[in-house]
């Protein structure tokens, strides 16, 4: 890392500087990510089905609990929820990661120099596997219930990408802020369970009561999430400006998400 | 020195079960027991095999040999830290207490509130630790850092307030496991001194350490253990002598031939 | 074989099952200090690694409710009368049971280092752990009575009922606590499957929906899961001042099992403490 600038640059210069450092660690951001994949690895098969672990207990309860026991399903309720719960899992996997690996590391890395945005960059990377590969076996396994992959499904890597992106602007912003105001990591879990209940993972938009349909709409997931279920589930391609529309919220994020990290990071090694 | 005895082992057996020490994950013991399910006898490591003594009461006895010879295990054995599995360990009178560094310090706490935490761990009334506060207080030389959350101490620090506890709570065995090289010259003989009075009034005291100077200084008998076995058990200088030379005699065969 | 005099005082290490059981809980006694300090120390932790300090010994059931309140009440619309007290029961009643296990799991590795250093009674690291939490539980039992009112329901009587049913939850989860913990020390996944498992289990007992939703034709397996008892009694007691439904043959066959589960739990976490301290 260079050496601190003694002739004041302008805060762009600085964010310039700073990626280009971010660049230059993509090996350290690597083998973050692959060893936090590694260590849930028996061996290559067990390890993709406990990555699907998470999703599919949920995937499991909730439809359980919202097609069997209270009878508010739809037609293939399992895969129609699976093919939005897949992103969401990656969505909060990946955001709570970031937020507790940048906590930890901060503490136990006092010593060493670099750039503090490779945590979450790696927690993110780690978690882009897990949902490829998911989203792999989801592919796979939606055979047997009649769900055949269709081309549209490759249209789940722009998904992807508008996902990530998104996600990475959140993820900074909170992980940042969680250094400040503690609570956050603590709090994090409510406020995951009542933000995936007022999106359309378990339940499509159309399907809510009507005074809830502004905070759906208001959702930054909702388009993306709807568009995974198009791909996956209904073959359908989704409509184009609503998702540019939404992935340009996500670039919107993750510029104020990674410029707020940025800047507080010099504040990071007196805290935590 | 009377000839009461404090410590007694009889064909004393500690062994460690690979498959359930190291495995690790139930996901990796299961997938290891479906491929080999018959190898329960080559997952066990006996790190204590046969072992006999006796130790008598007043006695002050070091414990030698190589890393991995079992030294640790068997001071965790007469702790009452791990069990036997095979033969017997009898201590007589209280448990005895092993003296490491910081054991049991909660960082968050101050070290004041350590000490009556340490002070429960040795089944301490908090009555008997308001006796012993402040000898303990003076002796670690903390002053007013007392008060301050250990996990901001130093590791000398940290060293000195767990010898200070240890060395004041009169333990009537004694077990020291290579505590004596910390903090400073001056900290290392006061607790020197400190240590051959406790020798004097505990029932027994059991020492390992790689400094044999210290050892033949301190200590009536030795007892030289090799792979779980004891070799030799007698006069504290005899046996450091014996070590000292198949030590050397090994280094030497071990060592390269000299460049040409 | 040993020619050594064992006196009273000896403390052998060969003994049997049921003597070491008794020197475990003789211990237990001895060392209650060192549970008074193991229960003040967690406290304290939880206290200064937050901003709202003990604010969230409520805030965590309240907000788990309300979250279910907009999923299942107003988004679903299929919760029932007084819903988010009905809920809310269940929720203080399951956290006691989770939160117990998960920390009793959490403390036991937590004191590794301790247990390589001095012989205490391992079982006390998770008694702790379950006062701990039952600290928690009392705590919102009494912000739970104080809300009933505000839900037009009013506590009776008969809410001291509630004292024999959480007792009954105690012992239960401290014998799955104890299972628990030392099976964890051993195959560190067991804490990650634990929550899987306890999550699933919570959503298939009767906490945010009422018994009744449940398909009929498990209904026995249904009723065999203690947190239907626990839930469901809890909630005639607290908010309806009505004794509980279930019969007492029901409640007697429970409360065996529960001992059972303690007995089991209690004797395996002793025999595996023995080898706690040669975990690498």
């Amino acid at each position: 890392m260079s050496e601190m600038a003694l002739t004041p640059e302008s805060a762009l210069a600085q964010q310039v500087r700073y990626v280009r450092e971010l660049a230059a660690e993509l090996p350290l951001i690597r083998y973050l990510a692959g060893s936090s994949l590694r260590v849930e690895s028996v061996n290559l098969w067990f390890g993709f089905l406990w990555w699907c672990l998470d999703p599919l207990l949920m995937m499991l309860v909730y439809t359980l609990v919202v097609s069997v026991i209270l009878g508010r399903g739809t037609p293939n309720y399992p895969l129609f929820v699976m093919s939005a719960m897949l992103p969401w899992n990656f969505f909060v996997r990946a955001t709570r990661n970031s937020i507790a690996d940048t906590r930890a590391k901060t503490r136990n890395m006092r010593q060493v120099a670099f750039p503090r945005a490779v945590v979450p960059l790696a927690a993110s990377l780690a978690e882009l596997v897990r949902a490829i590969a998911a989203l792999g076996l989801f592919l796979v396994f939606a055979i047997p219930f009649g769900v055949y992959p269709s081309p549209t499904a490759l249209l789940a890597l722009p998904l992807l990408a508008a996902l990530l992106v998104t996600t990475l602007g959140i993820a900074f912003f909170l992980s940042a802020f969680n250094l400040f105001v503690r609570d956050t990591e603590r709090a994090m879990g409510h406020v995951f369970r009542l933000w995936m209940f007022l999106a359309p993972v378990l339940y499509s938009t159309q399907q809510v009561p009507a005074r809830f349909r502004l905070v759906f709409e208001l959702n930054p997931f909702a388009e993306i999430l709807e568009g995974f279920r198009s791909v996956l589930f209904l073959h359908q391609v989704p409509a184009f400006w609503p998702l540019a529309a939404a992935t340009a919220g996500g670039l919107v994020a993750l510029v104020l998400g990674f410029t707020f990290f940025v800047s507080t990071e010099r504040a990071f090694a007196k805290l935590a | 020195m009377t000839t009461t005895p404090a410590i007694v082992a009889r064909g004393l057996g500690v062994r460690y079960n690979l498959r359930l020490t190291r495995r690790r994950t139930l996901r990796r013991f299961l997938a290891e027991a479906w491929r080999n399910p018959r190898s329960h006898s080559t997952s066990d490591f006996w790190a204590l095999r046969d072992v006999d003594f006796d130790i008598l009461s007043g006695e002050s006895v070091a414990i030698v040999g190589r890393n991995g010879s079992g030294k640790s295990t068997l001071l965790m054995a007469i702790a009452g830290v791990i069990a036997a599995d095979s033969g017997r360990i009898t201590t007589f009178g209280r448990r005895a207490t092993l003296l490491t560094i910081g054991a049991g310090f909660e960082p968050e706490l101050s070290g004041r509130e350590n000490i009556y935490l340490n002070g429960a761990y040795l089944r301490l009334r908090p009555r008997d630790i308001d006796r012993l506060l402040e000898p303990i207080i003076e002796f670690s030389e903390l002053g007013q850092f007392i008060d301050a959350p250990v996990k901001d101490y130093s590791t000398g620090m940290r060293a000195r307030l767990g010898f200070s506890i240890a060395a004041h709570t009169n333990p009537e065995i004694l077990l020291l496991d290579e505590v004596l090289s910390v903090g400073d010259t001056a900290f290392q003989e006061k607790s020197r001194k400190r240590l051959m009075e406790l020798t004097g009034q505990a029932q027994a005291v059991v020492v390992v350490s790689h400094s044999l100077d210290f050892i033949v200084k301190t200590c009536s008998r030795a007892l030289w253990l090799e792979r779980g076995e004891v070799l030799r058990f007698g006069p504290a200088d005899e046996v450091v002598d014996e070590y000292a030379s198949a030590a050397a005699a090994s280094n030497a065969a071990a060592a390269p031939e000299a460049p040409v | 074989m040993s020619t050594a005099v064992i006196g009273d005082d000896a403390f052998a290490q060969d003994v049997g099952l049921r003597r070491r059981v008794r020197r475990e809980l003789d211990d237990l006694i001895a060392f209650r200090h060192l549970i008074r300090h193991l229960v003040s120390t967690s406290l304290r932790a939880e206290l200064s690694s937050t901003t709202l300090g003990f604010l969230w010994w409520i805030l965590d059931p309240l907000l788990l409710m309300g979250v279910y309140y907009v999923f299942i009440g107003l988004i679903l619309r299929r919760g029932g009368p007084h819903y988010p007290m009905f809920v809310l029961t269940a929720i203080i009643s399951w956290e006691f049971f989770a939160k117990s296990v998960s920390r009793s799991i959490s403390l036991t590795l937590a004191k590794e280092g301790s247990m390589r250093q001095v012989a205490f009674p391992r079982s006390a690291i998770p008694l702790a752990a379950t006062i701990t939490e039952a600290i928690h539980f009392v705590f919102a039992m009494g912000v739970l009575l104080i809300l009933l009112p505000a839900f037009g329901l009013t506590p009776g009587p008969l809410a001291v009922l509630a004292i024999p049913l959480a007792l009954l939850e105690l012992v239960f989860t401290l014998g799955v606590s104890y299972l628990l913990a030392s099976a964890n020390v051993f195959f560190r996944d067991v804490k990650h499957l634990t929550e899987h498992f306890f999550w699933l289990w919570f959503h298939v007992s009767p906490s945010i929906f009422p018994a009744v939703l449940f398909p009929q034709q498990f209904l026995t397996i249904f009723q065999m899961n203690p947190f239907a008892t626990f839930f469901e009694d809890l909630r005639s007691v607290v908010m309806h001042d009505r004794l509980p439904a279930t019969s007492l043959l029901h409640l007697g066959v429970l409360s065996a099992v529960s001992l059972l589960v303690l007995a089991v739990g209690f004797v395996t976490f002793v025999q595996g403490s023995r080898s706690f301290a040669k975990v690498a």
